[in-house]
């Protein structure tokens, strides 16, 4: 559906058409006063295109749900099939557009129409107000990404678990008490130990196989337990 | 027929240094009533008359007559019977115009005080004058103190002048000059870290320094065992 | 220093996090909305089981036929300025809304409510036009009184303009109340009765043929004072209206037709198959039945209907209906402006929609009475008999009631959904609408508990907005005493007070509807309870009289009278006057005018104190060389915000804090090029506003917080009379980049836990903003670096973290309303504005109660991993000790 894009004042017939205005405006005045008399003589419109996000978080009818508030819902603007939108009987002045829609975020934007119906968009910054960087117009407003509400709840992790305190405070009193008397009391396990260098990784294999052998008896574990005890006799 | 001039020079509670961008200067001729015996409909009497000669500056001029000895047992009455004392204080403005307001105060605060009052003339950002409020300087309300009569004559009355001060403006000018100094901190190249191996890693080598004392203290013993 | 600026980004992401925390799977759990589309204004029941309405709130919505539920809704434009002045329902749905010159006209898909094209113009001329849409024509019609109407035509689809703008010469028209558009038509009568001539000329014909008929002529001579109405949803058909019967005309090019049938004005049409049916209420019927007629057009076959409908508001009118064969559907509204959808012949509601509540003037949170058993444990303590043995004696019964309620599983009572819980979350929420109806709504689901119509009354408008002031008499706290809550609201006719007093538990009406014989002027609760715990209710009435309700309160009212304070805010005159009522007698209550504050040709904009059952827990702040700065708590400020047109800063915000008791500006500050809208929050020995800087084209909120000083004047009790010192201010201003439409701050029990502002933004979202970053920190606050300090930026972030109702739009919140549950760490919110939004904040986390996410399996598993590894290490250690001894 080819649509005109009008707007009529009843004593000026004032059509604007859709044109690309590039427009050159010198930044209008220094930060102190940027106000400008607003003149209520001409009507204009923003026009310009919203984006849904990308294909597979496209929610369903998003264009009834999307709206467009210029200055915080004093003028309001509805998305079309194509996402295309015009907001109607706009004064000269400047704008701030925001995008509404529940699910997504999208950057807010300050429109400037001046006395003559130039248009220029920009980025908004309250800071600092004379600075402009200049977007394109017509609009085109892509969503930022989805709006994050919630905090994420941790999950339930494996190695959450075993750094727990609770969990160290159980294991290592435990590890402890294994491990230092052996580590003392058995000269040969030293001796070995120096032989091969390496106190951590000859310890670990030694103490799972000790805890697997009590816990599980079963021939194979005896077995290698012998053979460990066998190894600790040469 | 004695009247008493008193000339106080007082600028606003709070800041002394802000009469200088008030853009507005001007008179203010109050004229001061007070009805010293409270009932609902109350009989007004002259008290005096206070002249802001300038609303820039709060020069005031405090023109009281002092109390008869009828107005002071009236005065000393309302005190007793712990009743208010009110004021109606009516501004003649530079054009002409007349407004007036209406002040209560505790009498016996007043007493206490000695008639040490306080008039609190207070101006909305224009100059104009939105309201005058008697009050007495004290940390609380009536204590009970017994006040002779004969001390209770002369009003001196401070008078300030309050100005509407500008309100707060979000401080940009500093934040941007802020981001501006950080902006050309990083142009300089990043902050050279200066600071010394231990100082920067220290995070990393207690851990192996804690860990390698635990090993040795375990590992002597072991080698002596051994030997 | 890069460093220390990442450990402050850091830690500003950390007060972000341990402010704001919902988690998704949370959605729902205390939180609920209402949706509503509001006064229904027009409404068409299309053929594929919807109803299309437009509504006062500037609102189009699709609702279901079969339940009805919202399919889509869209809100359009501000409704204090624009309106919905036309609905067509076609295939497509077309509105014509606006105001003031500026109209659009908009056309939307009819199943999906998204927007298919639109158009709009811009006049010069501000008054309302009159629209016909026929036949794709958009006719615009601007009647000049005693000359000429103008027309424009425009297709409806593109705006595109269809020739020039018509003007046709109708010297009759002289009055627009006397002239209306039926169809294509344009009609008018000459005068008020039957001596008078029926104007008519069609708009969409060329030739502009005035047809004129006297009336006496159509409808016979009788006297009486005559009316026209166009009949709604039927072309070219107008009422004549005589003493409240009405004729039906068809207006024809020719003469008109007049049907034999004696109408109310009220009646619509619904189409039935080619045959025309009129469909009109009776109401004359008994209570709880509504009597429905419908007259065959064309043969004059009358039927009555007979249905249940329980609504004591009664029916205003129906809006749309549609028959097929002898099944009807009716789409009414009541007076209550709650819709309902009727079913002939057999003379159901199939549903109803309390929109009422789209209207929600005002709110207040209501504590449930103690549940029976909690209550006899109360009554223990009765009974002041010291006696050690029958108090022991009423424990041990008292715990053996409790007891076998536990094992017996059931609470016994029938109420059971109404009582107090642990933490106070439970309430009762009571609402009062716009409409004249009062709710009480159950807080934990939103369900209504129940409602009450007043008939006849409304709000008062305070600073233009309406108003109905709802005072807490007594609350259910002291059983058997039944709590009670007293409305005020005016008269609809002769504009003088109404006082509605009820139990707002029940919502049964506690003695009559009284009927004030005078206007209020203002209306405020004493502080001081009589002695079965009522608070009594000080009305002042126009001629500034005063009165007390319920009388009893009399005496303790007089016992204080010297120390009750009040103060009037006249709308007429921009003055603030101060009262007390020393001079009051048992006879008369007086209030003697103490002090005056006048605001000369400023507009007072807004008026705001601190809640009063607000309780401050910190006196002061710890600044960073561990000296205090005391707070200024003063409970009887005033926070008043004016606007005057200037003729070089053009509009100049005022701000003034006034002691309520002495008239004292405690502090003044103006902004200047500022305007609406302009938001007060006064709480603690702070305040908060929000107000827009035309200069620089921003939202801006600015804080003000009052100390005492390192020193506190009088740390046992607060007297405005003394007036040591004026308190220090404090400010500071920052960039708010939304459009505020309402602001609260939290309030909770004992005021331990932090603030926050809760602020409702013209994008649906509410979102809250800690205290702690805006407060004032001195001059660029390094000076006093202290605990918890947060640096300043000048541009205050609005995280969707912060955001309490998610994606949950709710658009035009007109306020929010707070309170306090038992739970110190939390706070009830309810937003209301189109819709209802109830949710529980946790400023500080929910730190008096353990995390919902506290892992109970973990610790038992713990804790038995723990148990079971000492027995089985102490297992190992005596085979051990075993081994070693055979060795």
């Amino acid at each position: 559906m080819v649509m005109h894009k009008m707007t009529f004042a009843m004593n000026k017939h004032l059509l604007i058409f859709n044109l690309i205005f590039v427009t050159y405006l010198k930044v209008v005045s220094s930060e102190n006063s940027i106000e400008e008399d607003n003149d209520t003589q001409g009507r204009y419109l923003i026009e310009g295109k919203v984006f849904p996000a990308d294909h597979p978080f496209t929610p369903p009818n998003w264009q009834a749900s999307t709206q467009l508030h210029v200055n915080g819902g004093e003028y309001i603007g509805f998305v079309k099939e194509d996402g295309s939108f015009i907001v109607h009987n706009i004064p000269s002045g400047s704008y701030i557009l925001e995008v509404l829609h529940p699910e997504f975020s999208y950057e807010q934007v300050r429109v400037e129409i001046n006395s003559k119906g130039k248009f220029r968009a920009r980025k908004v910054n309250h800071i600092q107000t004379s600075a402009v960087v200049q977007v394109p117009y017509p609009l085109k407003l892509k969503p930022l990404g989805k709006t994050r509400y919630f905090q994420i709840r941790e999950q339930w992790r494996i190695t959450d678990f075993l750094f727990n305190p609770m969990i160290l405070m159980m294991f290592l009193p435990l590890l402890l008490i294994m491990i230092l008397p052996k580590m003392l009391n058995d000269p040969e396990t030293k001796r070995e130990m120096e032989q091969i260098g390496s106190l951590t990784k000859f310890e670990m294999p030694e103490v799972s196989d000790y805890v697997t052998n009590f816990l599980a008896g079963t021939s194979q574990t005896q077995h290698a337990k012998k053979n460990a005890k066998n190894k600790k006799r040469q | 027929m004695c009247l008493k001039f008193v000339v106080i020079v007082l600028i606003s509670f709070s800041t002394t240094a802000f009469s200088s961008n008030v853009e507005y200067d001007g008179w203010v001729n109050i004229n001061l009533q007070h009805s010293l015996t409270f009932s609902d409909k109350p009989v007004f009497t002259d008290r005096g008359n206070v002249t802001i000669q300038s609303l820039r500056t709060g020069t005031a001029v405090v023109q009281q007559k002092p109390l008869t000895q009828s107005d002071r047992v009236k005065l000393r009455d309302l005190s007793a019977t712990n009743e208010f004392y009110q004021l109606k204080s009516t501004v003649t403005l530079a054009d002409g115009s007349e407004i007036s307001f209406l002040s209560t105060v505790k009498a016996c605060m007043l007493v206490e005080s000695e008639l040490n009052d306080i008039l609190s003339v207070s101006l909305d950002y224009s100059g104009r004058v939105i309201a005058i409020t008697l009050a007495v300087a004290s940390t609380s309300t009536c204590e009970g103190a017994v006040v002779p009569i004969d001390k209770l004559k002369e009003f001196s009355t401070s008078v300030f002048v309050r100005h509407t001060e500008n309100g707060p403006t979000p401080d940009t000018a500093t934040y941007i000059q802020k981001l501006e100094r950080e902006r050309e901190a990083k142009e300089r190249g990043d902050v050279k870290d200066n600071r010394s191996f231990l100082a920067k890693y220290w995070m990393y080598i207690i851990p192996v320094i804690i860990l390698m004392v635990i090993t040795s203290a375990t590992n002597p013993e072991g080698a002596g065992a051994a030997r | 220093m890069i460093a220390t600026k990442n450990f402050k980004y850091i830690f500003l992401i950390y007060l972000f996090n341990i402010s704001y925390c919902l988690y998704e799977d949370q959605i729902g759990k205390f939180d609920w909305k209402l949706n509503y589309v509001g006064n229904v204004k027009f409404g068409t029941i299309d053929s594929t089981k919807r109803v299309i309405v437009a509504t006062e709130e500037n609102v189009i919505a699709s609702l279901s036929l079969k339940n009805g539920q919202i399919l889509w809704r869209q809100v359009l434009e501000n409704p204090a300025l624009n309106q919905i002045e036309l609905l067509h329902v076609d295939k497509e749905v077309i509105t014509v809304s606006g105001g003031k010159g500026t109209w659009y006209v908009r056309g939307w898909d009819s199943s999906s409510g998204s927007l298919l094209w639109e158009w709009s113009f811009y006049m010069e001329n501000k008054q309302r036009p009159y629209w016909i849409l026929s036949k794709g024509q958009l006719v615009h019609i601007i009647p000049v009184l005693g000359s000429h109407i103008e027309i424009t035509s425009y297709d409806v689809h593109n705006g595109r303009n269809n020739g020039k703008t018509m003007k046709i010469s109708t010297p009759w028209v002289t009055d627009l109340s006397k002239c209306q558009t039926a169809g294509v038509y344009w009609t008018c009568i000459s005068t008020n009765d039957s001596s008078g001539q029926l104007f008519y000329t069609d708009m969409l014909s060329s030739a502009n043929q005035v047809r004129t008929f006297p009336i006496q002529s159509l409808i016979g001579s009788a006297p009486g004072h005559i009316e026209i109405k166009p009949l709604e949803s039927g072309d070219s058909n107008l009422f004549l209206i005589r003493n409240n019967v009405a004729r039906l005309l068809k207006l024809q090019p020719e003469a008109p037709h007049v049907y034999p049938y004696s109408l109310s004005d009220k009646a619509v049409t619904a189409f039935n198959g080619d045959q025309t049916l009129l469909l009109q209420t009776i109401q004359n019927s008994p209570t709880n039945k509504l009597t429905i007629q419908t007259i065959e057009l064309q043969e004059g076959t009358e039927n009555v209907f007979e249905m249940d409908y329980t609504n004591e508001a009664g029916v205003a009118n129906i809006v749309s209906a549609v028959c097929k064969g002898t099944a009807c559907r009716i789409f009414v509204k009541s007076n209550d402006n709650s819709v309902s959808l009727l079913q002939l012949p057999g003379g159901k509601v199939s549903w109803t929609r309390e929109e009422g509540l789209s209207q929600v003037v005002a709110v207040e949170f209501f504590e449930l009475p103690l549940s029976e058993l909690d209550a006899s444990i109360e009554h223990e303590f009765d009974s002041i008999s010291g006696d050690i043995f029958s108090t022991f004696y009423n424990r041990i019964f008292s715990q053996i009631r409790q007891l076998l309620v536990v094992l017996s599983g059931q609470q016994g009572d029938s109420n059971i959904g109404m009582v107090r819980d642990e933490f106070g979350l439970h309430k009762i929420i009571v609402v009062v609408t716009a409409s004249g109806r009062l709710y009480g709504l159950d807080s934990m689901s939103g369900n209504i508990v129940w409602s009450q119509y007043l008939k006849g009354v409304e709000g008062f408008s305070v600073l233009g907005k309406l108003s109905v002031p709802l005072f807490v008499q007594r609350s259910a706290r002291y059983s058997p005493l039944m709590a009670q809550c007293a409305a005020l609201m005016k008269d609809k006719i002769t504009g003088h007070g109404v006082m509605y007093t009820f139990d707002p538990i029940t919502g049964q009406s506690i003695g009559n509807i009284e009927r004030l014989p005078y206007q209020i002027e203002q209306a405020m609760l004493l502080p001081y309870e009589d002695d079965k715990h009522m608070k009594g209710l000080l009305i002042m009435s126009d001629n500034y009289e005063v009165m007390v309700y319920p009388s009893s309160a009399k005496p303790v009212l007089l016992k204080h009278a010297s120390s009750i304070f009040f103060y009037t805010a006249g709308s007429k005159s921009k003055i603030l006057q101060g009262y007390n009522l020393v001079h009051s007698t048992t006879d008369s209550l007086k209030a003697t005018p103490t002090w005056t504050l006048n605001l000369g040709p400023a507009d007072l904009i807004a008026v705001n104190v601190r809640p009063s059952s607000e309780r401050v827990h910190s006196q002061g702040r710890v600044l960073a060389d561990r000296s205090v700065l005391y707070k200024y708590v003063n409970p009887n400020l005033l926070a008043i915000a004016t606007l005057m047109d200037d003729p070089i800063h053009k509009q100049v915000l005022s701000i003034y804090l006034v002691d309520g008791v002495t008239g004292l500006v405690v502090y003044s500050a103006a902004h200047k090029r500022v305007g609406k809208p302009v938001h007060l929050v006064h709480s603690e020995n702070w305040l908060v506003y929000s107000y827009y800087n035309a200069r620089f084209r921003r939202m801006e909120l600015a804080t003000v917080e009052l100390y005492e000083g390192p020193t506190q004047s009088n740390s046992t009790s607060f007297s405005s009379h003394a007036v040591s010192q004026l308190p220090h201010p404090q400010t500071q201003a920052y960039i708010f980049p939304g459009t505020p439409l309402a602001m609260l701050a939290t309030l909770t029990e004992r005021g331990i836990t932090n603030k926050h502002i809760l602020i409702a933004l013209s994008s649906g979202a509410v979102t809250e903003v800690p205290w702690a970053f805006l407060e004032p920190r001195g001059p660029h606050g390094t000076m006093n670096m202290e605990e918890g300090y947060i640096p300043y930026i000048p541009e205050l972030p609005i995280p969707a973290e912060a955001t309490i109702n998610y994606n949950q739009s709710i658009p035009q919140v007109r306020g929010i309303q707070v309170a306090p549950a038992r739970l110190e760490s939390t706070c009830l919110v309810l937003v209301y504005g189109l819709d209802l939004f109830y949710t529980r904040v946790t400023p500080s986390k929910t730190f008096d109660l353990l995390k919902e996410d506290f892992d109970h399996w973990l610790i038992a598993i713990v804790l038995i991993g723990l148990i079971v590894a000492s027995y089985i290490t102490k297992r190992l250690a005596s085979r051990k000790a075993l081994k070693l001894a055979w060795k």
